[in-house]
């Protein structure tokens, strides 16, 4: 075999550096990544909260928060403020991922994301009104 | 009196370095050179031995992608004036580096052919039956997809692929959109096997940094959202709600 043809066959000898786990805190771009991939841990431990609110139901020494239970206030503030910023950044995202098609064109993207944002608005008030509802006949 | 500027490079040789180091040379400051023009003087005037990529100096051929101060960039589309304290190149991040700046392209060349990015016809027409015309709506419908040079600067910025070297990647995904969304191509059916497996579409979280270091305008993100979608919905229509009446 000649020499050239021996540095043909030969493997090459290559580096892979790391990603390492600090990448995430490298840039602006991923650290905001991992916070909207973080928002879930608030909306999952608030409904873990109420869930276990519900199943408390059952007990005649029951007490709901109050609107003076701080503590509570705080966390479902800090838990609607995640949950907001994973439902704004989601549904902004709308217009470019969805495509509705119209002959050879395509909805714009302005109109699937206004239709995307008053979705959210209208089950949240729907939603709202009958939490409202159900808690003022005491069911 | 010449300013000059410091430009550390990385620099590996498989025969002898373990690992990379960095070597720091002094170039001339102009304000109209761009990064490859300081590459290309320490090659010519400071050091022989430097390894590395370049072909067109005109971001068409994709040749010149580094990291450039930790971001991926066409060396020769980045002008040397926006370092003006001085700049750190190394090899584009995440694949694995051969010699100083040049890395080892052939998982990206492998997995841009399993998308087949190009036409693909079920029966081709003979030349004698015409072209395949298309309005102008539907060729605005891939055209940006289309700008994508295979520089691998998405692949560079993608962290998911850095984690995963299985991943797909943007580029490879987003020239499989292309030809998807072209009216001309039947060849929908064939990729998507390759893009809706385990190391597809689904591997992506939406970093979204492919499309903020893409030089060329093109949004490998949103072609890997949308290929998501319409994978979904194809799923769901073909065999859901229509089980019979989509086969063919």
């Amino acid at each position: 075999m000649s020499d050239a043809a021996e540095l043909e066959t030969r493997p090459v000898r290559t580096y892979r550096r790391p990603l390492g786990n600090d990448w995430w805190l490298r840039r602006r771009s991923y650290f905001l990544y991992m916070v909207r991939e973080s928002t879930v841990i608030f909306m999952v431990a608030w409904l873990v909260w109420f869930l276990f609110q519900v199943a408390a139901l059952k007990f005649a020494s029951y007490q709901p928060p109050t609107i003076d239970d701080y503590a509570f206030i705080a966390f479902s503030a800090v838990c609607l403020f995640f949950t907001l910023w994973h439902a704004v950044t989601f549904l902004n995202l709308s217009g470019l991922i969805l495509r509705v098609p119209i002959g050879d064109r395509y909805l714009p993207a302005a109109v699937i994301k206004a239709v995307a944002f008053g979705g959210l608005l209208f089950v949240t008030a729907v939603g709202g009104a009958i939490m409202i509802y159900l808690g003022y006949v005491k069911l | 009196m010449p300013e000059f500027v410091d430009v550390t490079v990385q620099r590996y040789n498989p025969e002898t370095d373990d690992k990379p180091r960095y070597q720091t040379y002094q170039v001339p400051y102009r304000a109209d050179w761009v990064v490859l023009d300081a590459i290309l003087y320490i090659k010519d005037h400071l050091d022989a031995t430097l390894s590395y990529r370049w072909s067109c100096r005109m971001g068409i051929c994709g040749s010149c992608g580094m990291n450039v101060d930790g971001y991926p960039k066409l060396t020769c589309s980045t002008h040397l004036r926006e370092y003006r304290q001085g700049l750190t190149i190394e090899p584009l991040a995440n694949f694995p580096v051969i010699r100083d700046l040049v890395v080892d392209i052939d998982d990206f060349m492998a997995k841009l052919k399993s998308v087949k990015p190009w036409i693909v016809r079920e029966l081709e027409q003979p030349l004698g039956a015409g072209e395949y015309l298309q309005s102008n709506n539907q060729i605005d419908s891939f055209r940006q997809f289309s700008s994508c040079i295979n520089c691998m600067l998405c692949y560079a910025a993608c962290p998911v692929y850095g984690m995963e070297n299985e991943f797909l990647g943007p580029a490879a995904i987003a020239l499989a959109r292309r030809y998807n969304l072209d009216s001309r191509d039947e060849g929908a059916e064939e990729r998507v096997k390759v893009l809706a497996a385990s190391e597809g579409i689904w591997e992506c979280s939406f970093v979204g940094e492919c499309s903020a270091a893409c030089p060329k305008g093109v949004d490998p993100a949103k072609a890997i959202q949308q290929t998501k979608f319409d994978t979904v919905n194809g799923f769901v229509m073909g065999a859901m709600l229509m089980p019979f009446g989509n086969r063919r």
